[in-house]
């Protein structure tokens, strides 16, 4: 998936504007908080196959950092 | 995975009892704003039922009491009582005991408490099932449930809004071989720390660690006497674990998704179920989701859901259902049996106060 495409999916899973995201903002600035974590988790899973930890999204502080949880799924 | 098949032990009944008392999400808007909205809408939690100063064992009394009237078993003909709980009545004696009083069973009855959560139902199935089955009685009662509202502080969003109460009773009888049970079982103590109440037991005992509620993580705030619980560890264990138990529990039963009636995951919360169903593929008439007038009610909930949402069926045929209990501990079981017709009173609703 282009990294254009998992931001679209990204504000649709979160409930965000299309187009909001720009990709390289700090999780703090999106309201990220636990049900996003949820959330987050369930779409890796549904989409791309990916059983992520708990404890490796926790660790992230901006988006790039939690994109790059998915390694090559994300293009570009 | 332990694993195991047994037959001629049989499911007589089935009773739940909630507390009359009720309260909805929109009691939390005060406290939590727009979050309330999000948290209800996502665990898909209603409105639950709070025990208020009721006990686990009085709403399992009020479940056993109307299930033996319903059977009309002799109470002297009951060799087994199993009590599954977190929220037991005392430090000791054994609920299990002081509800063996007051159920008025006879001396011969072996009684005894076990401390599970969303694994207990099926835990207090398999081990009652397998006494029996091994001989070592007739009739079993299992009573599972919880009063979770009650170790919750109202202040942190991660459980206030999703925790009901509920107390539950099964009959099981040894009978002809026609009923089969399949079970399998596991353990990952690994996962402990995510579903706690760290204060008041022996390793902290009350009074050694301050009992005043304070600011937690994420504006969370809670004593080492409520419990806590992490929500992302406690879904990324389900989704790890859950769909790997059910898919290898068909398979060790020989039945498959199209051949069972019902599949009753322990109702932790509406995202997660329906996570699971999608994962697992199955049918959304035979995904069985209750929460929306409970919550979750720990121990309870399987039985709780079966109350509400099989009772006719269970009432009136034999169905194939698949039950699978999972979190607290990590600890998990499942069960594929083939139960009805059963005696399924309507759901019992306790006033407040000891009855």
């Amino acid at each position: 998936m282009t990294k254009v495409d998992f931001l679209r999916l990204l504000e649709t899973t979160l409930e965000r504007d299309e187009g909001s995201l720009q990709g390289d903002e700090d999780l703090e600035a999106i309201d990220w908080d636990s049900l996003a974590v949820v959330t987050f988790l369930a779409m890796a899973d549904d989409t791309f196959g990916v059983q992520l930890s708990a404890k490796a999204i926790n660790a992230c502080k901006t988006l790039p950092q939690l994109t790059a949880l998915l390694g090559d799924h994300i293009q570009g | 995975m332990t694993t195991s098949k047994l037959f001629g032990v049989h499911i007589r009944g089935i009773a739940s009892a909630v507390p009359e008392e009720t309260v909805a999400w929109q009691r939390q808007v005060e406290q939590f704003g727009d979050d309330a909205a999000r948290i209800a809408e996502s665990t898909g939690v209603s409105s639950r039922h709070m025990a208020g100063t009721l006990c686990t064992s009085d709403l399992c009394f009020a479940s056993a009491e109307r299930l033996l009237a319903e059977m009309d078993w002799d109470r002297a003909s009951i060799d087994l009582l199993v009590f599954v709980s977190q929220t037991p009545d005392y430090v000791l004696p054994a609920t299990s005991c002081s509800l063996h009083g007051r159920l008025g069973l006879a001396t011969h009855c072996a009684s005894f408490d076990v401390g599970l959560g969303c694994s207990g139902y099926v835990y207090g199935l398999w081990l009652a099932s397998h006494l029996l089955a091994g001989g070592a009685g007739k009739r079993a009662l299992v009573l599972v449930g919880d009063t979770i509202s009650r170790i919750i502080s109202p202040n942190d969003r991660s459980v206030a809004m999703l925790f009901g109460d509920a107390g539950t009773a099964t009959a099981l009888e040894r009978g002809d071989a026609s009923a089969t049970m399949t079970f399998q079982m596991g353990t990952d103590g690994r996962g402990a720390e995510n579903i706690i109440v760290p204060g008041g037991g022996f390793r902290s005992p009350r009074g050694a660690v301050p009992a005043e509620r304070t600011e937690r993580e994420a504006g969370n705030v809670r004593s080492d006497e409520d419990l806590f619980m992490d929500g992302a560890e406690v879904f990324a264990f389900t989704q790890r674990a859950v769909p790997a138990l059910v898919t290898s529990l068909l398979e060790s039963a020989e039945w498959t998704m199209e051949t069972l009636d019902g599949l009753v995951l322990h109702q932790a919360n509406r995202f997660m179920l329906r996570h699971l169903g999608k994962k697992l593929k199955v049918p959304e008439a035979k995904l069985v989701v209750t929460l929306a007038d409970y919550g979750n009610t720990s121990s309870a909930s399987i039985p709780l859901a079966i109350t509400h949402a099989l009772r006719d069926k269970l009432t009136s045929s034999s169905q194939r259902l698949v039950l699978a209990g999972f979190g607290v501990g990590w600890s998990w079981g499942a069960a594929a049996i083939t139960c009805g017709p059963i005696v399924a009173p309507p759901l019992i609703e306790v006033p407040g106060g000891v009855p």
